[in-house]
């Protein structure tokens, strides 16, 4: 198992910084997700770590040694790419087994391991027919299967799913977390789906415009994010403006147009600062009006989605967004009392 | 909309079906009656007349092999075949092992890469007799090349250049064509390479496979079918070629296309009909080769899974 590590990189392409001043640390065995919207340097990123990309600053280091000067066959790396990329003139079987052809590994061996990974990935019996004769989902496999057959020391994988449909995804998602753990290979993955990154990650780094903007695990990055881009970034989420108040070992106090919040303590509340919380939707309760534990609100909106309800809420000019999985149901127009837990407030630490 | 009468409608419908069947042969009949007149025409009178048929000079023999056998029994003749052969194909194998190296440097990041991207194309833009005159400027005996290495003392006088040109050795006729179709095969070559892109090689790379493998293996089979058609085109080129053979070879005996010419030059009419027995050979000749090795091919790539 391998750690990677990521110092200051960066790439220029003429004037464009793809990639800027970029920290990263992977540890042995664990999958990182990076996460962020088109052009934000994915995979750029992903290219520099594999060699097909040099940086034009910072260094790449396998357990802590530089693979600057090492070519990307030297590196073994296994890449899977966002467009497959399978090797069109050859059967499943000669895919999957090249970078053991290319290794000079004898063909009693190779044909041992083809029919393992095949197993693993659940192809068996395909490895006569080609990449044409398959549908995406089953040449994503193969792809897969390609890169984990020279059990690599890093897996390195390209919005793997993005051109697969909604099912097989999820199918697909559920099969590479199974597999990584399994075989325990240090994985960096691509995408631009928060969803994604959260059920895969171990822990995501979120990237902006080349720039790593946070790192952490889904649940700090989806419930502590750093900004509201990355707020805004992970899903629909309610924005309260405020002035801190009684910042205090018990937490502090938002005060607001629509009332007095309470959140909970941490380290970047100063008292008197102005500030913006996240509230998750699904983290805000709707009471009866005759409970006076919560704000007063009004019901502007009822829609169901399956399971749950989604209310928009006014408290005076505020409208919040709300889940509600309850079976309790309010109607349009009704007064209500809205509550939110001090540890589901976050106050941003940057603006 | 009106109503139309059900008979009306129906002679509408078939006028319709009439004009979509007719639209394809229509609009390639200005090609075909053109081949047909100049290409099957004139390859029909060749024939015939390769057979006796030639009342145009007074000769109505048909059907007799004469022409052929004395075609066959000429001193010689084989050895002409031969040429033919190895002009033909010696520079259809440099010439391509030469552009898929210029053709992969190019996609390459270099300095003055531009400038060569220009540069190499030149030649495609200029006639083979100039070629034919550079060829004899450069490597005749009195030519800037054999004058500069007298000058360097490396040969005693210009008379002891090597025969490059006028030999049946045809230094000088396979540089013409190298000097034009170099240029023409990696033109080719580089547009397959850009249609094909990089992603398949930088998949092969980072499963460990280098460079002269990734070549070997993931490049060449899927750039085959430009490789294929080049050589076709350069070889058939060759093989047919006439004005190069005639200037630069080294005399009796030339190519077969030179020959043809020599026999249909004779005074005596009735040789032409020998020179087109020798037209119709070469045709024979050549699409045999061209046919075994487009069959080869074929073969190759069903072994690889195409269909
Ligand atoms: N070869 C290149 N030459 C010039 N600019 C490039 C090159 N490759 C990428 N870029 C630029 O670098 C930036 C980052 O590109 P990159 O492909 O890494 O984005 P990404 O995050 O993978 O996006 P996506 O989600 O759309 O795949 C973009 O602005 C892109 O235009
Ligand atoms: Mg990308």
């Amino acid at each position: 198992m391998t750690r990677l590590r990521l110092d200051g990189l960066g790439k220029r392409f003429g004037d464009v910084d793809a990639v800027k001043d970029l920290d990263l640390d992977v540890a042995e065995g664990s999958l990182v997700a990076l996460l962020g919207p088109s052009g934000c340097g994915k995979t750029t990123t992903l290219r520099m770590i594999a060699g097909l990309e040099s940086p034009t600053e910072g260094d790449i280091l396998f357990d802590e040694e530089s693979v600057l000067a090492t070519p990307p066959e030297k590196r073994g790396i296994g890449m899977v790419f966002q467009r497959y990329v399978l090797f069109p003139h050859m059967s499943v079987a000669k895919n999957v087994s090249f970078g053991l052809r290319m290794r000079g590994v004898d063909r009693a061996e190779i044909d041992r391991r083809v029919a393992e990974v095949l197993e693993v990935v659940q192809l068996t019996g395909f490895g006569q027919r080609f990449p044409s004769q398959l549908s995406g989902g089953q040449q994503q496999r193969v792809a897969i299967a390609r890169t984990v057959i020279t059990e690599p020391r890093l897996m390195l994988m390209d919005e793997p799913l993005s051109n697969l449909d909604a099912k097989l995804r999820e199918e697909m998602r559920a099969f590479i977390t199974r597999l990584q753990r399994q075989l325990g290979i240090t994985t960096v993955f691509v995408t631009h789906d928060q969803v994604e990154a959260i059920e895969l990650a171990d822990r995501i780094g979120v990237m902006f415009d080349g720039e790593l903007v946070q790192v952490g695990t889904p649940e700090e990055i989806f419930n502590r994010p750093r900004t509201l881009r990355v707020a805004d970034f992970m899903g629909t989420t309610n924005l309260i403006r405020g002035r801190l108040a009684d910042v205090g070992a018990a937490g502090a106090t938002l005060v607001t147009d629509v009332g007095a919040i309470r959140v909970a303590p941490a380290d970047h509340l100063r008292t008197g600062a102005e500030a913006t919380a996240t509230v998750r939707p699904e983290h805000i309760d709707l009471l009866p009006r005759d409970d006076a534990t919560g704000l007063p609100g009004r019901i502007v909106e009822s829609v169901y989605y399956g399971g749950t309800l989604a209310y928009r809420v006014a408290l005076g000019d505020l409208v919040l967004q709300v889940r509600d999985r309850s079976t309790r149901r309010f109607g349009d127009g009704e007064e209500v009392s809205v509550r939110i837990a001090p540890h589901h407030v976050w106050v941003f630490p940057e603006a | 909309m009106a109503i139309a009468s059900p008979t009306r409608n129906r002679g509408h419908a078939r006028w319709a079906t009439w004009r979509r069947r007719a639209y394809v042969p229509v609009m390639l009949a200005p090609v075909v009656l053109t081949l047909g007149v100049l290409f099957f025409g004139s390859l029909l009178v060749a024939l015939l007349q390769s057979f006796g048929h030639a009342p145009i000079y007074g000769i109505t023999e048909f059907p007799t092999l004469k022409h052929y056998r004395s075609l066959f029994a000429l001193p010689g003749f084989w050895a002409s075949v031969g040429l033919t052969f190895y002009y033909a194909i010696v520079p259809t194998i440099v010439g391509t092992i030469a552009s898929l190296y210029l053709a992969l440097t190019l996609r390459r990041r270099f300095r003055g890469r531009r400038f060569v991207q220009f540069v190499y194309k030149l030649p495609l833009m200029i006639p083979y007799l100039v070629g034919v005159a550079l060829t004899i400027v450069l490597f005749g005996n009195g030519g800037i090349a054999a004058r500069t290495l007298f000058a360097l003392g490396v040969i005693d006088s210009t008379g002891d250049f090597p025969r490059l040109i006028y030999s049946h050795a045809g230094w000088g006729v396979m540089f013409v064509y190298l000097w034009k179709q170099i240029p023409f095969t990696t033109l080719i070559l580089y547009s397959v390479l850009m249609g094909l892109g990089k992603e398949s090689e930088e998949a092969a790379v980072t499963l460990g496979a280098g460079r002269w493998q990734t070549f070997w293996h993931v490049t060449l089979p899927q750039i085959m079918p430009g490789v294929v058609s080049a050589t076709i085109i350069v070889f058939a080129f060759n093989f047919g070629s006439f004005e190069v053979p005639f200037i630069l070879g080294g005399g009796f005996p030339n190519t077969l296309p030179v020959e043809a010419w020599r026999a249909f030059d004779d005074a005596d009419y009735s040789k032409r009909l020998r020179a087109m027995a020798i037209v119709m050979f070469i045709g024979v000749l050549s699409s045999a080769v061209l046919i075994t090795y487009l069959a080869a091919y074929r073969r190759f790539e069903r072994l690889r899974g195409r269909q």
